[in-house]
């Protein structure tokens, strides 16, 4: 028996009732002074799973909804009670509240830039002197200098993207490219106030840059600057 | 002008969402440990090992069903 943690939220902010998190599970509040976080109850630690990270997502984005800024938990936190949880969370409280603070009123927005990168092409050793090792080691410059083209232009997007949306972002963090075609992907923390603007503002930046082509999701619970 | 989804198709989103419950938001105290086909795992990039594991998953269903 133990419980699994979903986020971090500031003193007043309950679970909207009937919520429900992983594996069905009831969403419950714990603490009794600011930070509390939120959990449920599990007779055996969750699985990791697609489906049961979705679950934690969802949690998590409730709070959003409900026009709370949570503090997002990575799914895998889990304490032997909710006292337990409750004394883990207060013995970080000056942490937790300036992290809430950090991202009070905010939303996170995820930019994925793909493009086609032309190829640098590969040296034919066919025919030459060069044998097998040669080839092999010609082979690693060659990834290795398609490497380098596509960190420079992932350098290039983000310091365009940052130069147009800079007065709108409160922070920015910028990850490695996940999947074919991913050049770079952006996470930005935008004001609610501010998110028609920004949402324009990156229609902009995407119809000024045809070469590439610019994903947008979101808004997120702030899971890239917790 | 090119297009601009700001509700991609559910495969983007779905990446996404375990890419951020996995790999980001904070940590209470101590290590992160997940659990994967009831093995308790510390965490460390398992966002392939999740891939392999609903990948086996769906492949035994398809097995099942064949």
């Amino acid at each position: 028996m133990g419980v699994h943690l979903y986020c971090i939220v500031p003193a007043g902010c309950a679970p909207p009732a009937g919520l429900a998190g992983v594996g069905g599970a009831a969403v419950a509040t714990a603490g009794v002074a600011p930070p509390l976080c939120w959990l449920s109850q599990h007779g055996t630690r969750p699985d990791a799973t697609v489906g049961h990270a979705a679950q934690h997502h969802a949690v998590v984005q409730a709070a959003l909804r409900a026009g709370v800024t949570p503090v997002p938990l990575r799914f895998g936190q889990w304490f032997v009670s909710a006292e337990a949880a409750a004394d883990a969370v207060a013995a970080r409280a000056d942490a937790w509240n300036a992290a809430l603070r950090r991202v009070h009123g905010c939303v996170e927005y995820g930019i994925r830039i793909e493009a086609d990168v032309p190829n640098v092409a590969a040296r034919d050793v066919r025919g030459s002197h060069a044998g097998a090792g040669t080839a092999y080691m010609q082979e690693l410059l060659r990834v290795r200098a398609q490497d380098e083209v596509r960190r420079g232009a992932a350098e290039a997007l983000v310091a365009f993207v940052a130069e147009r949306a800079g007065p709108l972002v409160r922070a920015a963090h910028v990850a490695p490219a996940r999947g074919a075609g991913a050049l770079v992907e952006l996470a930005h923390l935008v004001t609610r106030e501010d998110e028609e603007e920004y949402r324009k503002l990156i229609r902009d930046v995407a119809s000024a840059r045809a070469d590439v082509r610019i994903l947008v999701t979101g808004p997120w619970p702030p899971w890239s600057f917790a | 002008m090119p297009d601009v989804p700001l509700h991609p198709d559910d495969e983007l989103s779905l990446a996404d969402v375990v890419n951020r419950v996995l790999d980001r938001g904070a940590v209470v105290s101590g290590d992160v440990v997940i659990s994967v086909a009831g093995v308790d795992l510390v965490y460390l990039g398992l966002r392939l090992v999740l891939s392999s594991v609903e990948g086996m998953r769906a492949r035994d269903e398809q097995d099942a069903g064949a």
